[in-house]
């Protein structure tokens, strides 16, 4: 029995993994000289582009959701739809995002390259297979793709993260990431065994049909719609799975030491591809298979959210580095992200997911936006700490303003409306669901964040550094790839600032085809 | 008769998590890992028989394939690791602190 | 001799044959040789030869890039066997047969990456 493919469905990882492809053949055919450099570089944003396009397309194709892969009619149980993968509004928005990410994060690594030292070849190649499972993470409808997919966004970033070689930071934080990663992967796949073993399928459609009691559990039986204990740990196992991969307590330990160790780039991509990718798995899983058993998992979700807002502002408040700092804020934020899953029983289950993308959505922007410039700031600095930061506005404006508005809209402040509303959506979605505990640990949190984000921001108008003119570390020349990143990364956050609607009217209707 | 082979899978993961987290070299610790990924394949295995399709055995297939995949990128990671310190202990990674 | 666990005590009364066998031997020959050590008996055996230096000396490994090779694309193989088992049954055909090599190609492009490399010399 042959599958028929719908090519134009997955057509943006396909395009992805046939420029990576290319990528790796160039680089082994191509003269090494360093022009070689940008057309590699080049390809890469090529390829990134054309499968941005492909999403586009797919987007204004119209509201109903293309499938592929589906199991036979004649094979499948009519109850449910089986399909692996499936374009409707979820994934398009995910995909989407990932794909201006990549862009941002191609044109930082082309400025990090232009430094020599690590291999071009290979940083490119990597880069695109973690595009590929970025993107073919959120179609995935069936346990078997959602691994895969999730391995294919881990496994090249600790290449990736490793790549600088000789460099005893970047392999030391590569093998943290690394032993964190995989240990969450077998985690996962155990619970992932679990519920197979319930629900004898792997189809998250099926799944869910299963766990609602619609339709009959070959494997145990569900008493009065409660699973059994074994089910339990599971549900748990799979969720402690994805908490690594989002950095949420208790699993946020290795944030700050590979966000440090790795080059700024990479950090970039964990913090925002990586993470959106952890993220849309997670509500794959919980709400497409598991919200017949919302009462196992919602408890734990919203304890999350808490400890990892909490977690992450406290620990964020200590830093000296920027990077450190960043990394923290982002344990932050990933809670304020998790918090309104943990109302999708309680509130509208569409509008609350809805409020974690979109705030996942701006939360992308504007922290690409923060990377960015600590990119081009780590180019003239050896340290990269917040005091190096003294003055920025004075000396490079455009850079300076840049960061400060990312900060602002980070903290939630007035100037920086989108930070601003993704906030007030999730609070919304919280204090309409009942979860009024969860609102105000929110409100505290945000109060702890405006102090480090503030301090960080004064830095930047601060005057230029007292003892003269400091000794440069003699100033390289910053690449050009920079800025337009920046660029692109603060008119986004700018856009959604002016309209937030916009986001809000493309991720609210997002509910699963 | 699945039961045993669950409990020998439980037992399994265990063992590997146990030695997660208590040994301290990493190549040691991966071998752990790659125990624990082991066990979820038996797991799925039995699942597959007790239920009564392939898909179980489909996943074992790719978590094979993941494993090795990782085994390669860790083993390259600790030996770039192993090149600048002389040493594969996890305790001796400690240039990354406040 | 029945039961789950049954066929497996055929299993145990082997070991423990074997075990008996290994030990006996050893025990009878430790009780009948005479013990007169010396320090140049007590040295580690090496085909006769006087040993040199440490046991933990360090030997290059040469080919660990190759092991690394060899483990990913002999676990790649899996995929083949399901395949092999069905590509010539009723309603696959040639479609399957294209499928398969698609992915081989895909492996092949490591191959040509890691030829390119120099990756394969014996250096």
């Amino acid at each position: 029995m042959i599958q028929q493919i719908d090519y134009f469905v997955i057509a943006p990882p396909l395009v992805l993994a046939l420029a990576a492809g290319l990528v790796l053949l160039l680089d082994a055919f191509l003269p090494a000289r360093p022009r070689t450099r940008g057309v590699l570089g080049l390809v890469t944003l090529a390829g990134v582009l054309v499968s941005l396009g492909f999403v586009v397309a797919q987007a204004a194709g119209g509201g109903t959701p293309r499938s592929t892969f589906c199991v036979p009619p004649s094979l499948a149980d009519p109850a449910t739809v089986q399909c692996s993968f499936v374009a409707d509004r979820f994934t398009l928005v995910f995909a989407g995002m990932v794909l201006v990410a990549a862009v941002v994060v191609v044109l930082l690594s082309m400025a990090e390259l232009a430094g020599g030292g690590i291999p071009v070849g290979e940083w490119y190649f990597l880069l695109l297979c973690t595009f590929v499972g970025a993107v073919t993470l959120p179609a995935s409808r069936d346990l078997i793709m959602l691994v895969v997919a999730l391995e294919l966004v881990s496994l090249p970033v600790f290449a990736l993260t490793a790549l600088k070689r000789y460099d005893g930071r970047s392999s030391e934080a590569a093998v943290k990431l690394f032993v964190v990663s995989v240990v969450s992967t077998a985690v996962m796949l155990f619970g992932v065994s679990l519920l197979y073993g319930i629900a004898g399928t792997v189809f998250l459609s099926r799944l869910g049909a299963v766990f609602s009691g619609q339709v009959q559990a070959p494997g145990v039986a569900l008493v009065q719609g409660e699973l059994p204990a074994v089910g339990t740990v599971g549900v748990v196992l799979v969720v402690a799975g994805f908490a690594f991969k989002i950095a949420a307590v208790p699993f946020h330990s290795w944030a700050a030491d590979v966000y440090q160790g790795a080059p700024v780039p990479v950090a970039a991509l964990l913090s925002v591809i990586s993470k959106a990718a952890g993220f849309a798995g997670l509500i794959l899983v919980l709400v497409a298979a598991l919200s017949g058993q919302a009462a196992t998992w919602v408890p734990i979700i919203a304890v999350l959210a808490a400890l990892t807002m909490t977690a992450g502002n406290l620990l964020a408040l200590r830093q000296r580095s920027a990077v450190r700092l960043l990394a923290w804020s982002s344990v932050a934020q990933s809670g304020y992200i998790l918090a309104p899953l943990a109302v999708t029983v309680t509130a509208d289950g569409a509008t609350a997911i809805g409020a974690s993308m979109a705030y996942l959505v701006i939360y992308a922007a504007m922290n690409l936006g923060a990377f960015a410039v600590v990119m081009l700031v780590s180019k003239t600095t050896t340290r990269n700490e917040l005091d190096d930061y003294r003055g920025l506005v004075f000396r490079r404006p455009a850079a300076g303003l840049a960061l400060a508005f990312c900060l602002i809209c980070l903290a939630g402040l007035p100037p920086g409306l989108a930070g601003l509303f993704a906030k007030v959506f999730v609070f919304r979605e919280l204090v309409e669901g009942g979860s009024g505990w969860l609102a105000l640990v929110m409100a505290v949190n945000t109060v702890i964040g405006l102090y480090y984000y503030a301090v960080w921001t004064a830095r930047l108008f601060a005057s230029a550094p007292e003892p003269g003119p400091v000794p440069e570390p003699a100033p390289r020349r910053t690449s050009p790839a920079t800025l337009p990143a920046i660029g692109i990364a603060v008119a986004v956050a700018v856009l959604f600032s002016v309209a937030p609607q916009l986001v809000l009217d493309v991720t609210a209707l997002s509910a699963f085809g | 008769m699945t039961t045993h082979y669950l409990i020998l899978s439980g037992l399994l993961f265990a063992i590997g998590a146990m030695g997660v987290l208590i040994r301290r070299n990493a190549i040691v610790v991966f071998m752990c890992v790659e125990l624990m990924l082991n066990a979820c394949n038996l797991a799925f295995v039995t699942f597959s028989r007790q239920v009564g399709n392939l898909e179980g055995q489909i996943i074992a297939f790719f978590v094979m394939v993941v494993a090795a995949a990782e085994v390669v990128v860790g083993l390259a990671i600790i030996v770039t690791i192993f090149r600048t310190r002389r040493s594969a202990s996890v305790d001796d990674a400690n240039l990354l602190k406040y | 001799m029945d039961g789950y666990f049954g066929s497996y005590v055929l299993v145990a009364a082997l070991l423990a044959i074997g075990v008996a066998i290994v030990a006996g031997a050893l025990l009878a020959n430790r009780l009948l040789r005479p013990s007169r050590p010396t320090p140049d008996k007590l040295t580690t055996y090496e085909c006769g030869v006087d040993p040199v230096g440490d046991g933990w000396a360090q030997s290059q490994v040469r080919y660990y890039v190759f092991t690394y090779l060899y483990v990913v694309f002999a676990v790649d193989a899996v995929f083949l066997f399901p395949w092999a088992t069905v590509f010539d049954a009723p309603g696959y055909g040639l479609t399957t047969l294209v499928e398969m090599f698609v992915f081989l190609g895909f492996i092949a492009l490591g191959i040509v990456y890691a030829w390119r490399k120099r990756v394969l010399t014996w250096t």
